[in-house]
């Protein structure tokens, strides 16, 4: 049945097909397909038509139109009776209302003509219709240039039309007699009854209503050939209508079920309506009128613009007011009609504007159901000779509308019916080649538009929602379509790219603000501000404020070991010179220090007291005759004030240095300090003082220094002990007194022989200690020996004399270390002291043969031992002087020496010998002054005295006697009643040269000071007074200057003498 | 389909090189685009819908004229207002990494940020 053709066709215009479908719902569906088909056979046949086939299709034609218009309704039947009364009265009514129309109805005037009264009615219906439409869509500027032309040419073809008719009138009805006979057989009865119902008009109608599609057909090729080619083909197409008829009978008579049930539905309506009237025909024409007035208020709503809805409203309200009443299918069918015209006003928008003369046909179609359907058919054919023919120009397509509206014939709408049925199910198919969705949709689309036919079909909502399904439709087909496209080039190009997911890229990050940040956003700058900024950024510096204190590391040690005492890694220069000078020679750093303390001191000592001497000193003591300058050392000091000088020496080489021996004080005292003795060193020079104070219990009977260097200090006690000082130790180790502000520091002796070398020591009272010189021969003795002696250290021996002429010999040993702690062998050693005594030798002086001699003198008085004295020029020997007024000369070692006593001139008699003094520079000669007043010179070789002198009166004893050291002449007496004599060999031999009382202050001590060796230095003695006062007296310059004639004349004295 | 035959044979699967989708190009338009119309802009809860449209427009209106030809271009712009509070936005696109690409630009100131992303997607 279908052609595959068909089908890729459908394509294009499947859309408006299922728009079609949808208007022309009941009955022309199948019209349509009939027509359709129809129209394609014709198109295929176009070149075999005959005569005789054309007449038969013709008569099928007819027949079935006829059929179908039977099958229809029973109020068709009356219409078909009285059609050209109907349409009279139409069109009477028409053209009173109508009168301002006047153009239309002058062409109505014109085409005055019996048969074709209809078929201008029609048209003038049509053309005002046309016309009124056209107006309403005049809007759309498109379309209305084609008016004019249309209403040209629909006259023209008018004209001719007419001129057609009348040559076809004849043929035709020979045809259609025939054809009807054939359907007649062919068909059922009813069939039959209806063509002979319909003759007349009716067949008249139906011939130029295909004429006119015929035409149709031939215009679409072009309107001047018009012809007999062209009635040839519209024969053509009758025939091939026919037979497509014939098939589609077969077809409806499955159909007719569905058709029945839309007809029957109709049918009850119809009967409802027309009530008790029981012809169809005034039913048809109460209907008409109805229409009629219908459609004019929907023209003149039209024409007015505005009131189209207020009367349309009022029109929906009119069928609202009569449910159920008699024009309800018609009602439904101006409906529909309606619906028809905006649909082909969208579809000739859509499509060509030239469309829109069918959509007028409509109207007219509204006069009458036959019209009415008629209008749909030719709708429909005009829409598919569109579709069909796009290509064609649009003239054709006016003209075949305009003619197709007249030849359309309302009982051809079974045929509709049926090919409406075709076409649906042809659209099914189609669908069903289409994607599936869409075609289950459609399908579901049609189901709902068949049941709503047939269950509902008045329901005018339902009509309006088949209406946007179908506009669905076609916009989802377009859209598959597109789909289809997209898909294809999606799969084509899929092959060729790849597609990938990104990896996640963040657009945005943005960190959340902590109250912190924001408080430093929003305050932290406040306040301040920025003065300059760091460029270059490892270029900064630091710097405090504060100043670190500086330090030094260093270390002392004390003692100082290895000469340093201080010291350090990182010590300034100062105490690097300090180290460095520490490091120097210390001893002679010492002495150097010591010797120059010394001179120092004694250089203030001078200019301090050089304004007292001058006044003071020098206005207080007596200048003696011998003397030329006197000195007066300072006893009033605390510590010695109020004591009694005893002894007095001074040192053999440095002669400036006087030891004094203070005596305890007298009378009871509390202090302890008053029960000891004291012994002071004095510098003469220094007068306001004593540099060192000594101390010990005991009396004090004799003292010396130590030969070459002051630092020792011997001293014999009355308890038989000989002490030891050591100068040279600190003065820290030793006692501290506080007198008054002063400091004075008391100084026990180093070393003690008291009762640890009791065994071996004095039992007496020792009276003289003196130190044994280096024994070597006089001549070799000098400055060179004492630094020697220094240099060598302290070793020599001392020799110490008691009462009973027990003479002990000690060596003096300095330890080489000293111990703090003191000694446990040493005894007599003081702790921290460094020298000791050992004991060397005791020597008995007193031996038997001397005593013998001694006894026979003085049986009645011990014979003691007063003096001792070492011979300067040989230590070996030495001299003790008696009691008995003789000097005892021995040895230590044995030898025997000539003469062994020393005797004065009138024999032994019993007198204490005070004072032995050698002659100064080893002159052999010396000088023993006795208690009996009588001063002997002896030489030493001679136990005879060289010379005697009686002191003073001869009765007072002498207390010292002294040489000179500088002038060897002169000697010094001093006499118990402290007068002074002064001898000078050289001026007189027999008596002193001088006697100088020193009362009224007695003298009780004495000493001379002066350098034999250094004859240019100052000689002088000291002398001491009983009340303390101590005096130096310098000797005149006669006496104290060396004469070398003093030798000369002691010696021819001393020749003289023997 | 002889048509889509034909045009089978005319795709055009990478973009020449002078119309391929140049980030740093995009990134640039749009930096300026935002400091011209962000500078100063205070957030107005009211005004940024149209502010963000604007400025939608204006970019994708600016990026065709840069010529990527047979790009489909797509602007999303993002205004939101700033108070501290953290936020992350992110993208992902399934995309032909050969020829798509996209570009965007984050604008900030005081009061808002502003996030502009320009997506160019072949069109083969």
């Amino acid at each position: 049945m279908y052609s595959d053709k068909k089908i890729t066709k459908e394509d294009t215009w499947r859309p408006e097909d299922l728009r079609r479908h949808l208007q022309g719902q009941d009955r022309k569906s199948q019209r349509r397909e009939r027509s359709k088909r129809e129209e394609v056979q014709r198109t295929h046949r176009t070149g075999e038509s005959t005569e005789r086939t054309r007449q038969d299709s013709e008569t099928d034609v007819r027949r079935e139109r006829e059929r179908q218009r039977e099958k229809e309704s029973t109020s068709e039947r009356t219409n078909l009776r009285e059609p050209e009364k109907e349409r009279e009265e139409e069109s009477r009514r028409k053209e009173k209302r109508e009168k301002e129309r006047r153009k239309e109805r002058e062409r109505v005037g014109e085409h005055l003509g019996w048969e074709r009264r209809t078929e201008r009615d029609d048209k003038e219906t049509k053309d005002r219709e046309e016309k009124q439409i056209q107006r309403y869509k005049k809007r759309d500027e498109k379309l209305g240039r084609y008016k004019e032309r249309d209403r040209e040419k629909e006259r023209y073809r008018d004209k001719d039309r007419e001129a057609e008719r009348d040559r076809w009138k004849e043929k035709e009805r020979e045809k259609q007699r025939k054809g009807r006979e054939k359907n007649r057989e062919r068909g059922g009865r009813k069939d039959y009854d209806w063509e002979k119902e319909r003759e007349g008009g009716e067949r008249e109608k139906e011939r130029e209503r295909e004429r006119r599609r015929a035409e149709r057909g031939k215009e679409e090729k072009a309107e001047k050939e018009r012809g007999k080619e062209k009635e040839g083909s519209v024969e053509d197409k009758h025939r091939e209508k026919e037979k497509e008829h014939e098939r589609e009978r077969r077809e409806r008579h499955r159909e007719r079920e569905y058709s029945q049930e839309q007809e029957e539905w109709r049918e009850r309506k119809r009967r409802e309506k027309a009530g008790h009237r029981q012809l169809s025909g005034p039913v048809d024409r109460e209907e008409r009128e109805r229409r009629k007035r219908e459609k004019e208020l929907w023209e003149a709503e039209e024409n007015g613009g505005a009131l189209h809805n207020a009367r349309e409203a009022e029109r929906h309200n009119h069928h609202h007011h009569h449910p159920g009443g008699e024009g309800g299918a018609d009602r439904d069918r101006t409906r529909e009609r309606e619906k028809h015209k905006e649909k082909r006003y969208e579809d000739s928008k859509s499509s060509h504007g030239n469309r829109d003369q069918g959509v007028e046909s409509d109207e007219v179609g509204g006069m009458k159901n036959e019209d009415y359907e008629e209008d749909f058919e030719d709708y429909e054919e005009d829409f598919e000779e569109v579709d069909e023919d796009e290509g064609k120009e649009e003239e054709e397509d006016e003209n075949g509308e305009s003619e197709g509206w007249r030849e359309l014939s309302a009982h051809r709408s079974d045929e509709i019916k049926a090919i409406q049925r075709a076409m649906e199910e042809e659209n099914e198919l189609v669908s069903a080649t289409l994607t599936r969705p869409p075609t289950k949709e459609a399908e579901a689309a049609h189901r709902d538009l068949l049941s709503a036919q047939t269950e509902r079909r008045p329901a005018r909502v339902q009509t309006h929602g088949r209406v946007i399904d179908f506009t669905a439709a076609r916009q989802r087909e377009v859209s598959q379509q597109a789909a289809r496209r997209q898909q294809k080039r999606s799969v084509e190009l899929l092959r060729l790219i790849e597609l990938d997911f990104s990896v996640t890229e963040s657009l945005l990050d943005l960190p959340p603000v902590s109250e912190y940040d924001m408080y430093i956003k929003s305050f932290g700058m406040s306040n301040t501000k920025q003065v300059y900024v760091q460029c270059n950024e490892d270029n900064t510096d630091q710097d405090t404020q504060t100043e670190e204190p500086d330090t030094h590391e260093k270390w002392t040690l004390h003692p100082a070991e290895t000469n340093a005492v201080s010291g350090g890694p990182k010590v300034s220069q100062n105490a690097q010179e300090s180290v460095a000078w520490m490091n120097g020679d210390s001893k002679r750093l010492s002495t150097f220090l010591h010797s120059a303390a010394q001179v120092i001191a004694v250089l203030l000592e001078e200019n301090r007291t050089g304004s007292d001497s001058v006044k003071g000193l020098d206005s207080h003591i007596d200048s003696l005759s011998c003397s030329d300058r006197t000195l007066q050392l300072n006893t009033k000091l605390p510590l010695i004030h109020g004591r009694q000088v005893t002894l007095l020496h001074f040192s053999n080489v440095q002669v400036h240095i006087l030891l004094s021996v203070h005596a305890p004080r007298c009378g009871p005292s509390e202090d302890t300090l008053d029960t000891h003795t004291l012994l002071c060193v004095w510098n003469i020079w220094e007068p306001s003082a004593p540099q060192k104070f000594l101390i010990c219990e005991a009396e004090v009977q004799s003292c010396c220094f130590s030969p070459g260097q002051l630092s020792l200090v011997f001293a014999g006690t009355a308890v038989g002990s000989v002490l030891l000082w050591d100068l040279r130790e600190h003065s820290g180790s030793h006692m501290c007194l506080r007198v008054n502000t002063e400091e004075w520091t008391l100084r026990y002796p180093t070393f003690s022989t008291d009762a640890v070398l009791s065994v071996a020591g004095h039992l007496s009272s020792v009276v003289s200690v003196e130190p044994v010189l280096v024994t070597m021969e006089a001549e070799f003795r000098g400055p060179l020996l004492a630094a020697q002696e220094e240099s060598l250290g302290l070793s020599f021996q001392l020799g110490s004399l008691d009462e009973n002429g027990l003479l002990i010999l000690w060596v003096v040993v300095e330890l080489p270390k000293a111990d703090d702690s003191g000694s446990q062998t040493d005894l007599g050693l003081r702790p921290g002291g460094k020298v000791k005594l050992l004991h060397s030798s005791s020597l008995q002086t007193c031996d038997g043969s001397t005593s013998r001699g001694v006894a026979e003198v003085t049986e009645v008085m011990p014979h003691l031992s007063l003096l001792l004295r070492f011979l300067p020029s040989d230590s070996n020997h030495y001299f003790i002087g008696t009691n008995m007024g003789q000097v005892k000369r021995g040895t230590r070692h044995g030898l025997r020496v000539v003469p062994k006593l020393y005797t004065p001139a009138e024999g032994m008699r019993p007198a204490e010998v005070t004072a032995l003094d050698f002659c100064p520079n080893r002159e052999p000669f010396f000088l023993v002054g006795c208690s009996d007043a009588t001063v002997r010179l002896h030489s030493l070789v001679r136990a005879e005295p060289m010379c005697g002198w009686s002191v003073g009166s001869g009765s007072v004893p002498t207390h010292t006697v002294c040489w000179c050291q500088t002038r060897l002449t002169v000697f010094f007496v001093l006499d118990a009643t402290s007068v002074l004599h002064v001898w000078d060999l050289a001026e007189r031999e027999d008596g002193p040269i001088s006697s100088e009382n020193l009362h009224p202050d007695r003298v009780t001590g004495m000493a001379v000071f002066g350098d034999a060796d250094n004859r240019r230095s100052s000689s002088g003695f000291a002398l001491v007074r009983q009340s303390g006062r101590l005096e130096i007296h310098f000797l005149k310059q006669s006496l104290a200057l060396f004469r070398t004639s003093d030798m000369k004349t002691l010696r021819s004295l001393a020749h003289n003498m023997l | 389909m002889d048509g889509s035959e034909l045009r089978t044979n005319t795709y055009l699967i990478r973009p020449n090189y002078q119309h391929k989708f140049r980030v740093g190009v995009v990134e640039k338009c749009i930096r300026e685009i935002q400091r011209e119309q962000l500078s100063g802009v205070q957030y107005v809860s009211e005004e940024i819908p149209s502010l963000s449209l604007s400025l939608a427009n204006s970019i994708k209106n600016r990026l065709k004229e840069l010529g990527f030809n047979r790009y489909k271009l797509v602007v999303q712009v993002v205004i939101g207002e700033q108070r501290g509070e953290g936020m992350k936005m992110a993208a992902r696109c399934f995309w032909d990494a050969d020829t798509d690409s996209y570009a965007k630009d984050i604008y900030v100131n005081d009061s808002l940020f502003c996030v502009a992303a320009a997506f160019g997607i072949y069109y083969y």
